[in-house]
């Protein structure tokens, strides 16, 4: 499957804009002169010049450093959701579906429930209840798209359970510890990672989205959805502020869209 | 003069991974008549089919020109594939349960021949094409869901769509290897009905000999001789032709049993299944007893409970009544949920299933698929890869597969290899008792005739083997005992 998602040419336009993105993210503030946080007050809402290559805001800050800064809270929260809800929906998903009964309909109906709510309305309400705050965030949105992945990984389940070579298995005394190990886990993460990519530009947007409303990060932090917050109040007299973060949130979609569109190709190619 | 409606000239498809599955074929089809292409598993017969119809994956070369009523067919646009495909060419899969859509009701797959081209579906026309074809009370079917139907009833269906429009060719690929020889006849009867040109794709000789007008046997992607049905049977020319052809005469089988004990024992068994508040009988009665080393041959129509007992007996399915014992120990019982013979999960009875490569994981190896039951936690030796390569080897040379890399993936080997990977795994688990349910429709005569002998060998060591099949030819020459399942009885014969 590697060598085949390798000579897909969305894969590789998709990796190569991933690895530059995380080139910025990683680099521009090692080696820049500019601190994200340091104000100065004299050089506030100035246009991109030799010095501040994407201009400074309304505190004087550089908005390069900042976009920079940005990427590493907005992209490494988006792999913290996602990584956290793989992992617990890996967990539960497959228990329910193997132990099945009563359990299974237990479960499914909080599923069924929290589905019936709009994923962002949701993040809304769980943020309301924990607080606003990035850390308060990030839960909500792991709870907020769980319910999708646990549903999704349950269907799996039951359906590598009744595959014959997991029946094969068992009748040859195969524990299920180590089916679920050596057939089910691997399957199921191999489905999930591509749903995972897919998603990965809805979350970027989500969280920048409740940055935006100020549920996320709060000031001074560096946050692409957050300094989309800022910036709209400024734009008639300094749109550069908006075009950074902008552009990057754009950027890290298009990213991971071409490389979850590449593993879903390659996927349905074996 | 009779007018060409399928023309391929010059044809070569070769997949984006760098394999020609087929090499300048050249053949065409007249309006009216049945051409049947014959070959082996692998031999890209389903290649050529996809390719008639446009639908190969993204990437697949394919060179010369295939026409379809004076269209081109290579390098078209979408666009112009839509409006041959359904209009002008009709396909009939082999598989009728994946080609209906399970969330559909069976009259909204049907319409759907309509309304893909912006027509009205026309209700009293389905129900008269249905009827015409031997479903009774289509009205009242109709609504049903596609698994409340059985497979060549379907079938049947399926052919009802694909007739919607008059087609001038219909390509069917495999349409009947799902089925039993008396249900298969009567498809070949309904799509011979439509009086469309027909492209048949098959591994079964003794169909493709009462129906189709001319013959082509493909190999390797060639086709290696082509001329009328007749003329092929009586003088075949081609060394693989005649080989084809000497596949399907089935001389009795002699094995040997010695000592026999019996291994298995069932009594009164049945199973049923609700569905809306009905019961649906799937096994009404079954009574058998196998001794070791016997091979005993469960024959009946599609729907007739054979795979259902077989799962009873195997104890992937617990019966609704009766009981099963094992060496003469209760292994299964009506009164409760639970299995009572441990050894049923220690390996003591394999499966081997229709389908070969969708029984075999297809992300890993030859190796680790075969040497997966020595990790069953009642062995407690703990082997090292390096041995277990070894026992891969000497498994895979008992079942004909010496020439294979250890490290391929199911996906490179073809149908038949497959299916005695599936064996090889089941040997590893030293079984007592091999069930096996239609081992041998995917395959080719030759392979399947491989696969049988192969079994012969397996019962000779000891094993006992229930093997489950519409092929009752093929199922007399290999088996012990025969036995007949009617409407979810079993029969002595």
């Amino acid at each position: 499957m590697y060598s085949e998602f390798f000579k897909n040419k969305s894969a590789l336009v998709g990796l190569t804009l991933g690895t530059l993105l995380l080139l910025f993210v990683v680099f521009v503030p090692i080696f820049s002169t500019h601190y994200p946080n340091e104000q100065k007050p004299s050089r506030k809402l100035l246009a991109p010049s030799v010095e501040n290559l994407l201009g400074t805001d309304q505190f004087g800050r550089d908005v390069l450093v900042r976009t920079a800064v940005g990427g590493r809270r907005s992209l490494g929260a988006t792999l913290i959701v996602i990584g956290l809800t793989l992992a617990v929906s890996i967990l539960i998903g497959i228990s329910i579906g193997l132990v099945g009964g009563i359990v299974d309909s237990f479960f499914s109906r909080i599923i069924d429930i929290l589905l019936a709510v709009p994923t962002l309305v949701l993040a809304l309400a769980i943020v309301g209840v924990l607080g606003v705050g990035f850390e308060n965030l990030l839960i909500a949105l792991v709870i907020s798209f769980l319910a999708f992945y646990t549903r999704l990984v349950r269907s799996y389940a039951l359906s590598i359970k009744q595959r014959p070579d997991v029946i094969t298995a068992r009748l040859a005394g195969i524990s299920w510890t180590r089916i679920i190990l050596t057939h089910i886990v691997p399957d199921i993460f191999r489905q999930m990672l591509i749903v995972a990519t897919l998603d990965l530009g809805g979350i970027i947007i989500s969280i920048a989205g409740l940055s935006f409303l100020g549920l996320g990060s709060q000031p001074p932090d560096a946050e692409w959805g957050a300094m989309l917050g800022e910036a709209r109040f400024y734009f008639s007299n300094a749109p550069h502020l908006l075009f950074a973060p902008a552009v990057a949130i754009l950027l890290s979609i298009v990213s991971a869209n071409l490389i979850g569109n590449a593993l879903r190709d390659v996927q349905e190619l074996e | 003069m009779t007018k060409t409606i399928l023309k391929f000239q010059n044809v070569s498809i070769t997949y984006a991974n760098g394999f020609r599955a087929v090499r300048k074929v050249s053949f065409a089809v007249r309006s009216s008549e049945c051409l049947a292409i014959v070959g082996e598993s692998g031999s890209g017969k389903t290649t050529l089919v996809k390719s008639a119809l446009g639908i190969l994956p993204k990437n697949t070369k394919v060179s010369g020109s295939i026409k379809i009523n004076e269209t081109e067919i290579v390098g078209a646009k979408e666009k112009t594939l839509r409006k041959i495909r359904g209009l002008f060419a009709g396909f009939v899969a082999q598989e009728p349960f994946s080609a209906f859509n399970p969330v559909f009701s069976v009259f909204d797959h049907i319409a759907e021949a309509w309304r893909v081209h912006k027509l009205q579906p026309k209700k009293s026309e389905i129900f008269d094409s249905l009827e015409r074809s031997g479903i009774e009370n289509a009205a009242e079917n109709l609504k049903k869901f596609p698994f409340e139907w059985s497979g060549g009833m379907l079938q049947r269906a399926g052919i009802v769509a694909v007739a919607a429009h008059k087609p001038e060719i219909i390509i069917a690929d495999e349409p009947t290897s799902a089925l039993d020889a008396d249900r298969a006849d009567s498809i070949l009867k309904a799509l011979r009905k439509t009086d469309a040109a027909i492209l048949l794709i098959s591994h079964d000789i003794n169909l493709v000999q009462r129906f189709a007008d001319r013959i082509a046997v493909f190999k390797n992607g060639e086709i290696v001789e082509m001329s009328e049905t007749e003329s092929i049977f009586e003088n075949p020319n081609h060394e693989y032709t005649k080989l084809l052809l000497s596949d399907n005469v089935h001389e009795k089988y002699a094995t040997d049993k010695s000592n026999p004990k019996i291994i298995l024992e069932a009594k009164k068994l049945s199973k049923f299944y609700s569905s809306n508040g009905n019961k649906i009988h799937a096994v009404k009665r079954a009574d058998l007893t196998v001794q070791t080393g016997e091979i005993v041959g469960i024959y009946g129509a599609s729907g007739s409970g054979k795979s259902t007992l077989l799962r009873m007996l195997a104890t992937i399915e617990l019966p609704s009544n009766g009981e099963i014992f094992m060496q003469n120990e209760l292994a299964t019982s009506f009164e409760s949920n639970k299995l009572f013979f441990k050894e049923a999960r220690k390996g003591f009875v394999m499966p081997i299933f229709q389908n070969p490569l969708s029984s075999l994981n297809k992300n890993w190896v030859i190796w680790r698929i075969i040497t997966e039951p020595l990790e069953a936690k009642h062995r407690t030796e703990k082997l090292s890869k390096v041995e277990k390569l070894e026992i891969a080897r000497k498994i895979l040379a008992e079942v004909g597969l010496s020439e294979i890399d250890l490290n391929t993936k199911p996906a490179k080997l073809s149908v038949g290899q497959c299916q005695r990977v599936s064996i090889a795994r089941a040997l590893t688990a030293n079984p007592k008792l091999i069930a096996a349910d239609e081992p041998t429709s995917a395959l080719d005569a030759r392979s399947a005739n491989i696969v049988m002998k192969l079994f012969s060998k397996i019962a000779e060591k000891g094993t006992a083997i229930i093997i489950v099949s519409h092929n009752e030819p093929l199922l007399k020459t290999y088996c012990h005992r025969l036995l007949q399942m009617h409407d979810g009885i079993l029969e002595n014969e």
